[in-house]
């Protein structure tokens, strides 16, 4: 997400700035062209339809309308909490693994035309995403739900006691 | 007049005016009548058959009644963010097009025009890069809502979307390595041209790499949200998760942006797997043809590509249940990531001895998907997997409906 995306909006960007084709090559230009006017289709679709729509449509404000929507219970506080999902491990290991991907990109192009000299290098870069990335399996890193302490599956299951005690 | 439309920057600009009145919109307001006709059809129902004949004007009720119902905005919410949410969606699944090649080329005079609204040099990068900034406008919007259903929607879109990411770079990569390009027209005819394989089959990257295809047609379902990576939406859990605060036209344009994600997900799979609009043994989709009628005939092969790509999709989601979290997640993580790097590799090797075209690429497809399948089949996932050491059920089996002894 961010990291290609970002590297997409360099990469446009580098496209206007640069601006100079060859004949049988793209001209850039036209993507921008393409890029504002879906961008303005999307846009006038949006607003428009938001602004000059409000003529046709009913307007009765509500207390009940406006309050959050809980399938009927009253909400208690706001949703806008510290919320952990395991989240940040899974966006940690994204991000790095995003960037070795990203990095790869411009490599895959050139691989075709420089042969070996180009597959030693990707030999070692490879493994450098490989080994971490089976260091994080492993490690449980990669699991969503994790044991924490005194939940390991074996004292639960082995132990006809804690069987027990669970029933 | 004439002259500007026939050069390649007014074209482009006829074409992309084309391609969004007279493709995108009709298309997404029928891919939701197709859905409820699918639906209908696969649960033995009739479908939306009461507006028009065959139900036909369905679509068009359906966007009156979102542009005139009344269009509330919650006291609680964000409400710049709320309200931009459905625009950024709706955009980002938008300015995907722009990049797809529709057609060839085009002769009109001694003048050769791309079917194409833009082609830039790194067509490829540019479609991954728009596509996946769609997780903003789910997160955006769940997180403004102030509604827990809808954070953890966006929370979960979040997750599912990044991870899903990984395995669709490297589907894509695996084309690049085959292809040696990032341009879309590239791809496309490098796919057309050529001999037949085995004397019939056209050189289409699915038949080098079907697995990578199968693939990145999940990731592709996973990021556009679709059944049965849905959990972002779940009704049964979040009842509407993401969108659950949003009402009329602003819930129109985060439906509308599924189906337009869906859509460019197909074209874009159809462009790198399928040949764009190459048919085999048709002459007028043949790279060399450049007139009137051979564009029709391109587009049309395109279209029909996306069309049972979408077909396929819809049928997915009325026939498979949702995926539980953890279960979504280590397909990502613990599955297809690990098998798609090594497709990578071996794309990497074919390519090192120059066999990249060769039946040693579906080959090598066949053993990774094994491989892979029999190490999923021995492993087991700590306590939310299948669990091979459950307690034996200690009481005896009691008859249907008689109550155990001691409970009496």
């Amino acid at each position: 997400m961010g990291c290609v995306a970002l590297e997409t909006v360099l990469a446009v960007a580098a496209c206007v700035v640069q601006a100079s084709p060859a004949p049988h090559q793209g001209t850039n230009v036209e993507l921008v062209v393409g890029l504002v006017m879906f961008l303005l289709a999307g846009f006038l679709l949006a607003f428009v339809g938001l602004s000059v729509g409000r003529i046709a449509r009913p307007n009765m404000p509500h207390p009940e309308k406006a309050s959050t929507y809980e399938c009927g219970e009253p909400a208690i506080g706001d949703s806008w909490v510290q919320f952990d999902l395991r989240f940040y491990t899974v966006a940690l290991v994204f991000i790095v693994f995003d960037v070795e991907v990203a990095l790869l990109w411009p490599w895959a192009v050139v691989y075709r035309d420089m042969g070996g000299a180009a597959f030693w290098p990707f030999l070692v870069f490879f493994l450098l995403i490989a080994i971490p990335f089976l260091y994080e399996w492993k490690s449980g890193y990669l699991d969503w739900v994790r044991a924490s302490t005194g939940q390991r599956r074996e004292s639960v299951l082995d132990s006809p006691e804690d069987a027990e005690a669970s029933t | 007049m004439w002259d500007f439309l026939t050069s390649q920057f007014g074209f482009s600009i006829a074409l992309a005016a084309f391609i969004m009145l007279g493709v995108i919109l009709p298309s997404v307001a029928y891919c939701i009548y197709f859905e409820r006709k699918i639906s209908a059809w696969i649960q033995d129902r009739k479908g939306p058959n009461r507006v028009g004949p065959l139900g036909l004007l369905q679509p068009v009720a359906d966007g009156a009644k979102f542009f005139l119902k009344e269009d509330f905005i919650p006291g609680h919410v964000d409400k710049p963010l709320f309200l931009a949410a459905p625009a950024i969606i709706f955009i980002v699944s938008l300015v995907g097009f722009a990049a797809i090649p529709w057609g060839g080329q085009w002769q009109i005079g001694d003048k050769l025009l791309e079917v194409q609204v833009a082609r830039p040099d790194i067509g490829l990068l540019y479609i991954i890069g728009v596509a996946s900034m769609a997780v903003y406008g789910v997160v955006v919007g769940g997180w403004a809502s102030n509604n827990k259903f809808a954070f953890f929607g966006a929370i979960r879109a979040t997750a599912q979307m990044i991870s899903y990411e990984i395995p669709m770079g490297l589907c894509i990569l695996v084309v690049v390595l085959t292809m040696g390009t990032l341009r879309l027209e590239t791809i496309t005819s490098l796919q057309a041209g050529g001999e037949y394989w085995i004397g019939f089959i056209p050189q289409w990257n699915v038949f080098l790499h079907p697995l990578a295809f199968v693939v990145l047609f999940i990731t592709a379902l996973a990021e556009a949200n679709r059944m049965p990576f849905d959990l972002a939406e779940a009704e049964q859990e979040l009842v509407g998760g993401y969108h659950v605060e949003y009402s009329a036209l602003k819930f129109g344009m985060f439906f509308l942006a599924e189906y337009a994600h869906m859509i460019t997900g197909s074209a874009f799979i159809a462009v790198l797997f399928l040949g764009g609009w190459h048919f085999p043994y048709l002459p007028w989709t043949q790279p060399e043809a450049t007139g009137f009628f051979a564009v029709m005939c391109k587009m049309a092969v395109i279209g029909g590509k996306i069309v049972a790509m979408l077909f396929v999709m819809m049928w997915i989601r009325w026939t498979i249940p949702r995926f539980r979290f953890d279960q979504l997640m280590r397909l990502a993580w613990l599955r297809l990531i690990p098998m798609m790097l090594a497709m990578f590799v071996l794309a990497v090797l074919l390519l090192y001895f120059r066999l990249h075209r060769s039946a040693l690429a579906p080959a090598g497809n066949l053993l990774i998907l094994g491989a892979t399948l029999w190490i999923a089949a021995r492993s087991t996932a700590p306590i939310t997997g299948r669990q091979l050491n459950m307690p034996e059920i200690r009481n005896e089996p009691t008859q249907t409906g008689a109550m155990p002894a001691e409970a009496v």
